[in-house]
């Protein structure tokens, strides 16, 4: 799976001063458009997969800074 | 609160789950008539130094998943650094003795290489954070309750 998400990445990066009103819920972005803002991530995802079927769609936890995800296991991983 | 007892594997807290397509994406396939995927079986450790959970990139093959987000991971070979890596919605099941257990509709994992160290995936504290975990190592158990 290499599938890229970039135009969604630089959308969430560009929309992100408006949507820090919105920390700690969830964004759904479709290539250069915001979907929507919600609570949880089931929401997020469930609204993503019926607006958009099984295309491509990133979703995000609104942040202010990027958040680091820790592993004290070493392994390699499938990078994006 | 429903338990699961589990003996320690060659003193690892190893555990059964399954691993399956996320229940929107089921719900997405049925409506375009594509065939849903058996759930993947995989033995998972549980890992309280691990963030997020994280699924062997064998089992992620056979259940065909689009990436739906990033998360940037730092491990010991980071060296202090922290690198990009896809999402993937699945549908986590960790079954018990009675044919029930506990269900996640909807997780974002890590697609990671783990086979070579003999497991398919970490559970992580995104997991462990909506359990009570107990590591029972003089009796050589674990319980987790959900």
């Amino acid at each position: 799976m290499t599938e890229n998400l970039n135009t969604e990445i630089e959308t969430y990066n560009s929309k992100l001063p408006e949507l820090l009103k919105s920390i700690g819920k969830y964004v759904v972005i479709k290539d250069e458009t915001v979907g929507g803002v919600f609570d949880t991530y089931n929401d997020a995802l469930k609204y993503a997969y019926k607006e958009y079927g099984l295309n491509q769609f990133f979703i995000k936890k609104i942040s202010p800074a990027e958040q680091v995800s820790y592993f004290t296991r070493d392994f390699n991983t499938c990078q994006a | 609160m429903p338990s699961l007892n589990i003996s320690l594997s060659s003193g690892q807290p190893l555990i059964q789950v399954f691993v399956a397509v996320s229940l929107p994406r089921q719900q997405a396939m049925i409506a375009a008539g594509i065939e849903i995927p058996p759930p993947k079986a995989g033995t998972f450790l549980i890992d309280t130094g691990a963030s997020c959970t994280c699924v062997d990139q064998s089992l992620m093959e056979g259940l065909g998943i689009a990436p739906t987000g990033v998360i940037n991971i730092q491990t010991p070979s980071t060296e202090g650094g922290s690198h990009a890596c896809n999402t993937y919605d699945v549908m986590f099941f960790i079954p018990d003795n009675q044919n029930t257990g506990y269900v996640i509709e909807a997780l974002p994992v890590v697609e990671t290489h783990l086979k070579t160290q003999g497991i398919d995936g970490l559970i992580g504290r995104d997991i462990l954070d909506k359990c009570l975990l107990v590591y029972n190592g003089t009796a050589s158990f674990l319980t987790l309750s959900y």
